[in-house]
């Protein structure tokens, strides 16, 4: 046996398991996930192909299109407030000195723990008795709705997420920012640059593929959210914590619409991949 | 004096936002340590009256079952890791260094399933785990979490800026390609593995929505499972709760402290060659 060919045959077998295994439950579940979306299936039993009936539906599914509406508006918020709180807190405990590494440990620590964890002690704090509504009360705030109430629930999963998220984005700026040659700072400084003026001259366009790369991946995070939906709210109340992703899941686990669900899935997907695609445009175009 | 006021302030920023930060964990462990009339009492008590210890007792009476969950979590978890670290440095060592025809079209097919969403092939991916009888079992807990692209570009990246004298030397010694990397290129890649490990490890420990789908009984439930599913007693239902959260918190959190530097090392390294 030749040294080449032992080499092409070690290079195939080293990287098929992992191969068959992407194609089995990422690769071909993506096509298979297109096919169930042209039936209607219970999950169980025969398939009725139902040509394009699944994707008309969605247009005329105001629960559909509600959980859209709420997934681009947690999206929304999200995303900004994510990349401020982050790259605010990597500005902050960037530079290595006295006590600054316990602060980093503490701002990075939720990444460990889990959505179900995290998601118990916010539904915990903002019971109607409560420490939310005790905290409100003693700076004379009437206690509120919260969970109860569809925008408040909305904006405490919100804060759910970015605070298992902030420490994670807060991570990957700071590797940012030490990548950035501190001859410029020190050129900056020379002219007599003040600190914003530096932060806006040198900074920020340095730092442009890493929030490119933040902005995109707390895009598709905000789709993909779901424990923390399923256990603060469970979707409600009256849908305003239902998104697609979650709706979705419903739609095939709870109603047995493997078809229908699949479709949702499907077309989300493909607002995602356009929308982090826009994110992708504006940022190369633009100077920021 | 301008720049000491500066760094105060700093530091009181910095202060303000780490209470922000462990504020929710803070109120975790005393609603654990609460007796069950103090829970939801105005004002709020800072630091419990009387600490009790009852509430972490009472989740094993009310969950019998909370320690084989911890197994089962653990099981999974550390199967899945181990396994994956394996595969994805095969996986990598191939793509990065051994030489067949097709390996360039592999590679960015691997590298262009990171574009594609758990969450969107989840029905699919379902009704293929049903279709193999995986339904409540531990295969269908374990196999479908090892596949990641994410773990072979990581290594991959690894592997290429490797220096390729090792290597020679071992090939010119007469050791075959897989020789070389059980014998000369495993050992190298330790530290990168410890990266990946606690990642693995603990997005495992923590994952919630696959195995809410493949398990039916409650034996075969995960740490997480069982507690999305924990009810409390009726006389302090959020204390018990509370209790079982912050058991289910702690080995997290102590495998974070012990290995927060390799868990940052490889967030950085898909933040920025990513």
């Amino acid at each position: 046996m030749s040294r080449k060919f032992l080499e092409a045959f070690t290079g195939y077998i080293f990287v098929l398991p992992d191969l068959l295994g992407l194609f089995l439950f990422l690769i071909f579940p993506a096509f298979l996930g297109l096919y169930l979306g042209f039936y209607e299936w219970s999950g169980v039993g025969s398939m009725r192909y139902v040509g394009l009936a699944n994707f008309k539906r969605m247009f005329s599914d105001p629960l559909f299109a509600g959980s859209l509406l709420t997934t681009l508006k947690l999206v929304a918020f999200y995303v900004p407030i994510n990349f401020i709180i982050s790259l605010l807190l990597a500005l902050l405990v960037q530079h290595p000195s006295k006590g600054v590494g316990l602060y980093r440990t503490i701002y990075f620590a939720p990444v460990a723990i889990s959505a179900v964890s995290i998601g118990l002690i916010w539904k915990f704090m903002c019971q109607p008795k409560g420490i939310v509504n005790a905290l409100l009360m003693t700076i004379g705030i009437q206690p509120q709705p919260l969970l109860g109430s569809g925008s408040q629930a909305l904006f405490i999963l919100l804060s759910t997420l970015l605070y298992q998220s902030a420490g994670y984005y807060m991570v990957i700026f700071i590797a940012g920012l030490n990548d950035i040659p501190q001859e410029f700072y020190e050129a900056a400084l020379v002219d007599g640059a003040a600190w914003f003026q530096r932060f806006r001259y040198i900074t920020l366009p340095l730092l442009k593929p890493v929030s490119l790369f933040v902005l995109v991946m707390s895009l598709l995070g905000g789709f993909q959210v779901f424990d923390q939906i399923q256990i603060l709210t469970g979707g409600g109340p009256y849908y305003a914590t239902t998104t697609t992703v979650f709706y979705a899941y419903r739609m095939a686990f709870q109603f047995y619409q493997f078809g229908y669900g699949s479709a949702i899935n499907f077309v989300v997907f493909l607002i995602q991949l356009l929308l982090s695609f826009i994110v992708f445009k504006i940022m190369n175009k633009g100077e920021v | 004096m301008k720049k000491q006021s500066l760094t105060a302030l700093k530091y009181c920023l910095l202060s303000v936002l780490a209470g922000c930060f462990l504020f929710p964990l803070y109120c975790m462990i005393t609603a654990a340590l609460k007796p069950g009339s103090e829970v939801f009492k105005t004002p709020p008590t800072l630091i419990p009256s009387q600490f009790v210890w009852s509430n972490f007792s009472r989740v094993f009476t009310i969950a019998p079952l909370y320690p084989r969950w911890v197994l089962n979590t653990f099981i999974v978890s550390a199967v899945v890791t181990v396994v994956a670290l394996y595969l994805h440095a095969m996986a990598a060592y191939s793509l990065a260094r051994l030489r067949y025809p097709g390996r360039r079209v592999i590679f960015y097919l691997i590298i262009s399933t990171l574009m594609i969403p758990v969450t969107s092939v989840l029905i699919p991916r379902f009704v293929i785990i049903r279709a193999f009888g995986w339904v409540n079992t531990y295969w269908g807990l374990i196999i479908p979490a090892i596949p990641h692209a994410f773990g072979i570009f990581f290594l991959h990246q690894f592997y290429i800026q490797l220096p390729r004298e090792l290597e020679e030397a071992a090939i010119i010694d007469g050791c075959s390609p897989a020789g070389v990397f059980f014998r000369i290129v495993l050992p190298l890649s330790r530290s990168e593995f410890a990266a990946l490990a606690v990642f693995f490890f603990l997005a495992n420990w923590n994952s919630y929505l696959w195995p809410l789908l493949v398990v039916q009984t409650p034996q075969l439930k995960t740490l997480q499972l069982g507690l999305a599913g924990f009810v409390g007693p009726y006389d302090n239902p959020w204390g018990s709760l509370m209790a079982a959260n912050t058991i289910a918190t702690i080995p997290a959190l102590l495998l974070f402290f012990v290995l927060q530097r390799q868990l940052m090392s490889s967030i950085t390294m898909t933040g920025l060659k990513g």
